[in-house]
């Protein structure tokens, strides 16, 4: 029953959030018999431009839902780490509709000339279709970037904003063009109502965020210097002290730093419980965290959250593994120490610490320090420079009953995805696969 | 998926790359043959001279000859599908399916004069300067 539970929460949302982008297709099929659009190559061509364009505006419009970051997401998506997966996959299959609108309309221009081929393909005076245009190019841009284009987060923040523009661009050119959505009016209402949802997301994301957007006030009252790369930061609260669940994550930005002055993503890595403090740990990555370092005693922070399901409190089993890649160890951080507080008995627990090397493990000391006084915790620390990468068949010679544990992994998304597929092969059911990536993007 | 993506991102660009080099290089030229031209969606119509015509070529010189109303309000079925449109008579059978308003847009004004629909769209706008160049290959005649 719990297994079907978990099933449910976990499929929900992609399925709510997929119909919405596949009932357009079907007002479109019904509006003709499926013969009249598909009667010879040409036609068939425009069908599926006209198709391309519309499943992809739909499903442009729900990936701008999705990013409008609800707390109606943590639940309808089992975290809002998966929300954010499914923003990319539904944004990245709508880019490839909409390159693939124009191309599948040229059919249109082939018994003409070339010449009416380019343009077609080309602004001619008329704002509908240019408008097509220019939100296609503008997508095209900045979705290049933000794919192929290794940007720091803060770049690729501000230039992931633009899309919304690309979007009101494209939603205007649907809306203009003397098309299937002008002709069948539940078609249009439809797709007006979509278009002012994905825009309204938007500025809620973007502009209303400021103000409408629950968020905590804290203030940094102490660092914690664990190596060089390594820190602890301690932030109290100067109004309402936030609720959390060990293993959750916040969006914190920190007042008067950073160029962008840009929220970013951290896992809390301490237990509840601390009266009015929480800490996160943060490594220098290179990126925005290379000055964490330098942020002063008293700076004042604003935190939106919590957010997440990733919390051996979320499992009934009680038998677990724990795998955390680099600075992925941060929220068996927090976990480990609302063990050392539970203090269940019943828990039975591995927790792998994998790095590279052991000069990149500084906080190993202190985790083995907490795991001392839990029953059944059991710390392994793996560096990849001499054990090679982490492998199941690894875990499967130190740790019992592998088959009966749940597995919550955290780390980069290359190590989550090989250590899944071996479980998986294992004969492990993805509902007892708990993971969460270090990559919001 | 990322791969997916960059593979469609390539190919977009190939082909907007063929399609303006193309346009260049040989601007009348088509990638159909005139034989293969669009079909209609019907193929035991039978309007002898006007289906020669209809599949012509733009570049081509065509024959045209005076029509009347009456003789358009004979072909006023999707089958079979004249109208005028400011003075020219279009057999328009073969683009049933392409419009990108759908078939009842067009059907309705079969064997008739669709001269203010056409220009404005029945009240959503103009068309665009590319439906303009679309049309001339339906060119059938003129209006007598």
């Amino acid at each position: 029953m719990k297994k079907i539970r978990l099933v449910f929460l976990k499929i929900v949302g992609p399925i709510l959030f997929s119909l919405l982008a596949f009932i357009p297709i079907v007002f479109w099929l019904e509006m003709m018999p499926i013969k009249e659009r598909f009667p010879n190559i040409i036609t068939s061509f425009v069908s599926l431009g006209q198709i391309a364009g519309l499943f992809g505006l739909s499903l442009f419009a729900v990936s701008l839902i999705l990013s409008a970051r609800i707390k109606l997401y943590d639940n309808l998506f089992f975290g809002i780490n998966r929300a954010y997966f499914w923003h990319r996959i539904y944004g990245s299959i709508a880019f490839m509709a909409l390159l693939m609108h124009p191309l599948f309309l040229i059919a249109r221009t082939l018994p003409i000339s070339f010449f009416a081929a380019a343009k077609f393909l080309l602004p001619e005076g008329a704002l509908g279709k240019d408008l097509g245009f220019y939100a296609l190019s503008l997508m095209i841009i900045l979705l290049v970037l933000t794919l192929f284009v290794s940007l720091k987060y803060e770049i690729w923040k501000s230039s992931h904003k633009f899309l919304g523009i690309a979007f009101f661009l494209g939603g205007l050119h649907s809306l203009l063009m003397y098309s299937d959505i002008a002709v069948n009016p539940w078609l249009r209402f439809y797709m007006i109502v979509l278009v002012i949802l994905g825009l309204v997301a938007y500025f809620y994301r973007t502009i209303l965020g400021y103000w409408l957007i629950k968020k905590y006030e804290y203030q940094l009252v102490e660092k914690k210097v664990h190596s060089e790369n390594v820190t602890t930061l301690v932030l109290e609260a100067t109004g309402e002290v936030m609720k959390y669940v060990a293993g959750q994550f916040i969006f914190i930005r920190f007042n008067r730093f950073s160029l962008f002055n840009e929220i970013h993503p951290f896992s809390i890595s301490s237990a509840p419980g601390q009266e009015k403090c929480f800490q996160i740990t943060v490594k220098n990555l290179g990126d925005y965290t290379s000055n964490i370092n330098e942020i002063e005693i008293g700076t004042v922070a604003q935190a939106e959250g919590p957010y997440g399901k990733f919390s051996f409190e979320f499992s009934n089993n009680k038998k677990q593994i724990w795998i955390g890649g680099g600075v992925g160890i941060t929220p068996f951080m927090a976990m480990l120490e609302r063990m050392q507080k539970l203090n269940d008995k019943d828990y039975e627990i591995d927790l792998y610490y994998c790095t590279k090397n052991i000069h990149e493990q500084p906080l190993l000391h202190d985790l083995l320090e907490k795991t001392k006084t839990i029953n059944n915790f059991n710390l392994f620390s793996h560096c990849s420079i001499d054990q090679g990468r982490v492998t199941v068949d690894y875990i499967n010679k130190n740790s019992n009953d592998l088959k009966d544990r749940d597995i919550f992994l955290c780390g980069p998304a290359p190590m989550i995805k090989s250590l899944k597929r071996q479980f998986i092969s294992l004969g492990l059911s993805r509902t007892r696969i708990y993971s969460e990536e270090f990559n919001l993007n | 998926m990322k791969k997916t993506v960059l593979v469609i991102v390539i190919l977009f660009f190939i082909i907007v790359v063929t399609v303006l080099l193309a346009a260049l290089l040989l601007p009348s030229g088509t990638l159909l043959n005139s034989n293969q031209k669009p079909l209609a969606t019907n193929d035991s119509r039978v309007s002898s001279s006007s289906e020669t015509n209809a599949t012509n070529n733009i570049n081509q010189p065509v024959m045209l000859k005076n029509i009347s109303l009456v003789e358009i309000s004979k072909h006023n079925k999707i089958s079979d599908c004249w109208m005028s449109m400011e003075g020219s008579v279009y057999d328009i059978t073969p683009f049933f399916g392409m419009h990108p308003g759908g078939n009842q847009i067009m059907e309705k004004y079969c064997g008739q004069d669709a001269t203010r629909a056409y220009q404005t769209q029945d009240g959503h706008g103009n068309h665009s300067a590319y439906a303009q160049s679309l049309l001339k290959i339906y060119l059938i005649g003129l209006l007598k």
